[in-house]
């Protein structure tokens, strides 16, 4: 019985030997960068309505991020997924993979975000090798998907990278903002606040999608939808609609 | 709170070998068995010094491990205490076959890792010190012709208490998953 449960252990063990939790075992990946490339490497006309899902704060929830992947998969006009972020508790090499192997499921491109608890250990050196940057930015259909690292405490309470930011919202182009931290959100709180209120409201943003607190609130400010979504324990995720100049969202049971 | 349930637990595997330990006070500093260790929580490599109790039934080492940063990028030291106990052994001809349980109270020295973290976190924003683990171990040894030889090989399958309790959470992790294959050598004094 023993020899059968080794054989099994050797057989389905991903990681036979682990040095630590907090070792980085693993190769670059660049799973953004494949996503965005399979992404654009479909034709998409401009005035065509653009739904994509948004899901955030995996964390351990496992099964809930599976399920959600099967709901999106049935669905056949979503054309990309989005995480906003925390998709570990403690930022180990482990909980990067479980989360990889779900988002495998997915029949369409997922694009991940880094997470405050995504910092944690050596949490943002395995998000760089498995997904690419952490602030990173691509077109679309007409729209300029903009994901911004905006973690202060977890990054050693520095300030978020606000030029990249304002480098990156195009003057020609729809922008939507995607950021793990709302800007209401104590870690963002006063002028770290104020400088990415003002970066948003410059530029022409016509929506911004957070996660981070776990449930869901609509807020406008300075004209810009601003949404901070659920996390995926409540079993659901937002149906995010584009159409020309106008961001929809709703959020979706499961 | 499960983790806090989990090092509790932990502490209590070290509670016997305080309670029924028979030995003089010289006899406590003394190690009675030198570890080293490849992979299996502590680092790539470990070294730990322990007392053995209760006829070599409990064991309780003091281990440090080292991760260097030129094997993947990142550099890990841990503390930890490992505490074991023998479930069966076996004695045939001059050799002996021990299968064993325990578990480790680890404390990682790792980037961005707290045992207390720093002040501009509001208090009891994160509700458990991410540098401190327990890891469940089963694990067997090898001491061939025991009448001439004091060395031990042994091979060890450990996990974490989190990611157990991910288990239990989740229908969908593989169990065997969770664990992983370490192996050393024992030296022991007496």
């Amino acid at each position: 019985m023993i020899a059968v449960l080794f054989s099994d252990f050797l057989i389905s063990c991903t990681n036979l030997f682990s040095y630590s939790p907090f070792d980085i075992n693993l190769k670059t990946q660049h799973l953004n960068a494949n996503s965005i490339e399979s992404l654009q490497s479909v034709v998409v006309s401009n005035n065509d309505t653009i739904r994509i899902a948004v899901i955030s704060d995996t964390h351990n929830n496992y099964d809930d991020l599976e399920d959600a992947i099967t709901s999106i998969n049935r669905m056949d006009d979503i054309r990309f997924v989005i995480c906003c972020g925390d998709i570990t508790n403690w930022g180990t090499t482990d909980e990067f993979r479980w989360y990889k192997e779900r988002i495998e499921k997915s029949n369409i491109p997922v694009i991940t975000m880094i997470g405050n608890h995504d910092y944690l250990s050596n949490g943002y050196l395995v998000f760089q090798r498995m997904f690419g940057d952490t602030s990173f930015s691509f077109t679309y259909a007409g729209y300029n998907f903009v994901f911004f690292d905006d973690v202060v405490w977890e990054n050693n309470n520095q300030a978020p990278d606000f030029a990249w930011l304002q480098n990156s919202l195009s003057t020609t182009k729809k922008n939507l903002l995607f950021a793990h931290i709302p800007v209401w959100s104590d870690q963002l709180e006063g002028t770290f606040a104020q400088q990415m209120d003002s970066i948003i409201s410059d530029n022409g943003v016509i929506g911004a999608i957070y996660g981070h607190d776990h449930s869901y609130e609509h807020l406008t400010r300075d004209g810009t939808d601003q949404y901070m979504i659920n996390d995926i324990d409540d079993r659901c995720f937002a149906l995010v609609a584009l159409s020309g100049s106008q961001m929809t969202l709703r959020i979706l049971e499961y | 709170m499960i983790r806090i349930m989990f090092l509790l637990l932990a502490g209590m595997l070290s509670l016997p070998v305080s309670v029924f330990a028979q030995k003089n006070h010289a006899g406590y500093l003394r190690p009675d068995v030198v570890e080293i260790q490849y992979a299996g929580n502590y680092g790539l490599m470990s070294l730990g010094l322990g007392q053995e109790f209760c006829k070599d039934i409990l064991s309780s080492y003091l281990v440090l491990g080292y991760l260097p940063k030129a094997v993947n990028g990142v550099e890990v030291k841990s503390l930890a205490v490992k505490n074991t106990i023998q479930m069966k052994q076996f004695d045939f001809r001059n050799n002996r076959l021990q299968l064993y349980t325990g578990v480790s109270v680890i404390y990682y020295k790792v980037h961005n890792t707290y045992t207390r973290f720093p002040k501009y976190f509001p208090k009891g924003y994160y509700d458990f010190p991410t540098s401190l683990h327990a890891a469940p171990l089963i694990g067997s040894s090898f001491l061939w012709n025991t009448t001439k030889n004091k060395l031990a090989f042994f091979w060890e399958f450990a996990t974490l208490d989190y990611y157990l309790i991910n288990y239990f959470k989740n229908r969908s992790m593989n169990f065997l998953n969770l664990w992983n294959l370490s192996f050393g050598m024992t030296l022991h004094f007496n």
